[in-house]
């Protein structure tokens, strides 16, 4: 495996954590879903399960078979960095470095992962780290060598809670923080029944890189062990794909979901919307 | 005419994001200020006898709001305050301010609607003006 192809070598990737503070809210499937997005757009995608002891992106991405060495192997140097990733089944451009099972997360320090992250750095444009839910030390690591975060939340007040502590944990360390909301569900939010776009975003105060509406899509993809944004016909899908190009430094307006519902639609129709 | 529509659909109740909005705003306060239920309206407490003593206001309306932008969180007061022509704060005036709310409506004098009063740790934002504040 040669991963050293086609990349400028002067030129550093991008270390983005991805986390949430509350578990549960998406941020492996947005771990995934992004990396197999960017990779689409050409760019070399690592994601990195930092979630050690309690590990899931490989199953997220189906590569659950193909472990042999994970990312306290590298840190401890067990095994040469390379040797630890494995390439997804899909896309030449997309690796994962899976977290080990059987270790606890205090078992490597935000050094250790910090020169882990680094040795890839120039081998990819992009390094995603899905961080374990928490603010402990499982959380530190993960954003240990981050230049960036993806703060996933749900329009629902525990997730935006926990979104809002983990916003001033990273202010604190100097990691610029960008919103994604998932799991939105725009017939309800015009039902007066769920927090809005704006709701969440005047909440927290970041910048916002985009919305994922709630799609069935998401739950197959992860049965068949593919991120949902090899699916070009699902919702989810789709907004991943406008993140990822958002992330590339695209010029992709967030979505204008306030009048598409019934009445919207038929308006629009009609011509008197 | 479809907002109308709306209302009829919604039957007049409160919308459940706005108990969620309301509510997440009261956590996250305390959350960002380290402050509790209790000190928190013992600080409105404070604030609205220190607001009465310098203009006439509904209490009502008083609202404050934390809100954090990047590293630092602001914390501002929103409350429509009327005016008193004329006085300035001083020792005579005070007993008058003192009198039950609202029963002496004063014209703005200043056209400029809103007078911001900046600190280094918090910005107190007074807003003159005849809505009702919003919610934040």
């Amino acid at each position: 495996m040669n991963i050293k192809n086609g990349i400028n070598k002067k030129s550093e990737g991008e270390i983005y954590v991805v986390t949430s503070g509350k578990g549960g809210v998406g941020k492996t499937t947005t771990t995934a879903s992004l990396g197999a997005a960017l990779a689409l757009r050409g760019k070399r995608v690592l994601v990195v399960d930092a979630d050690i002891g309690l590990r899931n992106l490989d199953v997220i991405l189906g590569l659950e078979n193909r472990i042999v060495f994970n990312l306290v192997d590298v840190a401890k140097q067990i095994c040469k960095p390379s040797q630890a990733l494995i390439k997804s089944k899909k896309s030449n451009n997309l690796f994962l470095l899976p977290a080990s099972q059987t270790d606890d997360k205090d078992v490597v320090t935000e050094d250790e992962v910090r020169s882990v992250l680094d040795q890839f750095r120039r081998e990819f444009h992009f390094i995603l780290v899905d961080s374990p839910a928490g603010i402990e030390q499982g959380f530190r690591n993960a954003c240990a060598g981050a230049d960036k975060a993806l703060v996933i939340t749900t329009p629902e007040i525990p997730a935006i809670r926990d979104a809002d502590r983990v916003i001033g944990l990273l202010s604190a360390k100097s990691v610029e923080p960008r919103l994604i909301i998932n799991r939105i569900d725009f017939d309800m939010v015009r039902r007066g029944d769920m927090l809005s776009v704006e709701d969440v975003q005047d909440i927290l105060g970041i910048e916002l890189l985009g919305v994922i509406e709630r799609d069935e899509n998401v739950i197959v993809a992860a049965n068949n062990g593919e991120p949902v944004a090899y699916n070009p016909k699902s919702k989810a899908g789709q907004a991943f794909s406008r993140i990822a190009g958002r992330m590339c430094g695209e010029d992709i307006p967030i979505e204008d979901f306030s009048n598409n519902g019934f009445w919207g639609r038929l308006t629009r129709r009609l011509g008197v919307g | 005419m479809f907002g109308l529509f709306k209302k009829i659909v919604t039957n007049g109740k409160v919308a459940s994001k706005d108990n969620a909005r309301s509510r997440l705003h009261l956590v996250l306060v305390q959350d960002r200020t380290g402050l509790s239920t209790q000190e928190m309206s013992r600080f409105k407490e404070e604030l609205v006898e220190v607001f009465k003593r310098y203009f006439l206001f509904d209490e009502r309306t008083f609202d404050i709001n934390y809100r954090r932008e990047r590293d630092m969180t602001t914390l501002s007061i929103n409350s429509p305050v009327k005016v008193r022509r004329g006085t300035s704060v001083g020792s005579k005036s005070l007993s008058s301010i003192k009198k039950p709310l609202l029963e002496k409506e004063v014209t703005i004098d200043n056209p400029s609607a809103t007078r911001t009063l900046s600190g280094q740790a918090s910005d107190i934002n007074l807003q003159e003006s005849n809505q009702n504040p919003k919610i934040e």
